[in-house]
């Protein structure tokens, strides 16, 4: 389907969009409580990528049989008492680099095309024990690491908001089913700014988590800085998925409205001022700032340096650790690799340990320093990505080893400190911008909150792309 | 060098990746005169 005929086609809206814009916590409520269950919501679900998404080309594999399985049972198990939580019937997209028991995860490459997985990833067995259901694996720049192009496996997602855009990756199929009502919440992968790039370029939330605090086990992605993170609507959803993410039984829900006064925003304006960034969004950071303020936080500025040497550090490491995971597939398979993803998992193959050893000490560099604002400030802020699309990004900076585009996200994925891109506004040309607020490790629940505050004072998280013929007016307001 | 490391990358394949690895390898190699506990260490890592 062409993309200039998605906008016109004829489609049954109205009730279906309610169902298929809802948050992950208003379907699980209404599944709760009976208004809603769970078949009915998967099929509206399946309904609307199986029109929208020859065009968004955000899935790889609709997993309809096994949904409506899992729809079923958790309707039976939740109309017999046995209700097991907000997850509890509400069908998640997966990025299809993250392992599904039983369902194909290609990571979007030939070499992975038929693999189908004997065991979920950690993450993934974690939420369908919380009652979560997998509707859907979802499309990725292969390998998560290479420049998309139309001859991957499947050819890469279409920016919702303006379709002659790509939407940015890694986790781009994950951003876009979420941002297109094609699935309330999804997991991505970030070692770089995977998940918070393409959240920002969709209008969506996206959170990395703390290193280690999720187990990416079962992930594909370089073990020191690859997390595991939630793509969703609200900050609300992020943080309920968080919670059935996470072994340690922490509520981060539960606080989200329970921000402490006196609240300090800092802000390394030195280090931003140092770096190209679009015009808009500088305007988007700067106006985000002033919501913050009105809010009664205290906006600081403060040094962090060594922020763009930790985001070069960050891809020598992972182009290390890249190389080490795909040495043998390389060596037998490299064909099968695409043009772009086997020069980026073979380029690790020319660096050094000491150049390996120099990039992670770096990082422990950065990390005090980070760890040292943050003892002066409870989040700090920054734009996520220094560009508008996709396509930018990759004319700014072919290679991203200079930090790139991700000079503000890929800092913290070596220093791991939690970070999220939450909406900001627009540009002219209606491509969503995103704010990252990064807190202190392990203080999600802190950071969250500050985010659901910033959300709760706009309301750029109520607005849908244009995908339908009924809410064809541009950021129409859904709710 | 890619011959060395014995990936079968074709010639076109090198030639792309040529400027890949000689921008990495330059970045690693800045990098490697900041590593705090290097000998002979000089700076901190920049701005």
């Amino acid at each position: 389907m062409h993309p200039a005929r998605l906008g016109s086609s004829k489609t049954r809206v109205s009730e279906a969009q309610d169902v298929d814009f809802l948050t992950l916590a208003e379907a699980g409520r209404r599944i709760h409580e009976g208004s809603l269950s769970p078949t009915e919501l998967v099929e509206a679900l399946i309904d609307r990528a199986r029109r929208l998404d020859p065009v968004l080309r955000s899935t790889i594999t609709l997993a309809a049989d096994s949904a409506f399985a899992g729809a079923s049972a958790a309707g039976v198990a939740i109309g017999r008492g046995r209700w097991s939580g907000p997850l509890h019937g509400v069908p998640l997209g997966i990025k299809d680099s993250i392992a599904t028991a039983g369902l194909r995860t290609t990571a979007n490459s030939r070499v992975l095309e038929h693999w189908v997985p004997d065991e979920d990833a950690p993450v993934v067995a974690a939420l369908r024990a919380a009652g979560a259901i997998v509707l859907s694996k979802l499309n990725l720049n292969e390998f998560a690491w290479a420049i998309p192009s139309e001859h991957d496996l499947h050819p890469p997602p279409r920016n919702p908001w303006s379709l002659s855009h790509v939407a940015m990756g890694s986790s781009s199929g994950s951003a876009v089913a979420v941002a297109s009502g094609l699935c309330p919440a999804a997991l991505g992968t970030d070692s770089g700014g995977s998940v918070r790039q393409p959240a920002a370029n969709c209008g969506v939330v996206g959170l990395k988590p703390t290193h280690g605090l999720i187990d990416a086990g079962g992930a594909l992605g370089a073990p020191t800085m690859t997390e595991v993170g939630p793509i969703a609507r609200t900050v609300e959803d992020c943080a309920l998925l968080l919670t059935g993410m996470s072994p340690t039984g922490m509520q981060y829900a539960g606080d989200l409205d329970r921000l402490p006064s006196g609240t300090r925003i800092g802000v390394p304006r030195r280090q931003i001022e140092l770096v190209e960034v679009d015009r808009e969004i500088r305007a988007g950071f700067d106006a985000a700032l002033n919501t913050l303020r009105d809010l009664g936080m205290e906006i600081v500025e403060i040094e962090v340096a060594g922020m763009a040497d930790a985001a070069v550090a960050d891809f020598v490491a992972l182009s290390a650790e890249t190389f080490a995971a795909h040495e043998l597939s390389l060596r037998t398979r490299m064909r099968d690799y695409g043009r772009s993803a086997r020069l980026y998992q073979s380029q690790g193959a020319f660096l050094s340990a000491a150049d390996y050893i120099a990039a992670l000490r770096v990082g422990d560099v950065v990390r005090e320093r980070v760890d040292r604002a943050l003892s002066t400030v409870d989040v700090l802020a920054t734009p996520v990505v220094t560009v508008l699309t996709a396509e930018a990004a990759r004319a700014a900076k072919a290679q991203p080893h200079t930090g790139g585009a991700a000079v503000f996200t890929a800092p913290f994925n070596l220093t791991g400190h939690p970070a999220l891109s939450v909406p900001c506004g627009f540009s002219n040309e209606r491509l969503p911008i995103g704010l990252q607020l990064v807190g202190r490790a392990g203080g999600e629940s802190e950071l969250l909150g500050v985010a659901h505050a910033y959300e709760q004072a706009t309301n750029w998280h109520s607005m849908h792309p244009p995908l339908d013929a009924d809410s064809a007016t541009w950021g129409h307001p859904t709710g | 060098m890619a011959q060395a490391l014995e990936l079968p990358l074709e010639d076109e394949d090198l030639e792309r990746l040529a400027p890949m690895v000689d921008d990495l390898t330059g970045e690693a190699r800045r990098l490697r005169r900041y590593a705090p506990g290097a000998i002979g260490q000089l700076e901190d890592p920049g701005e």
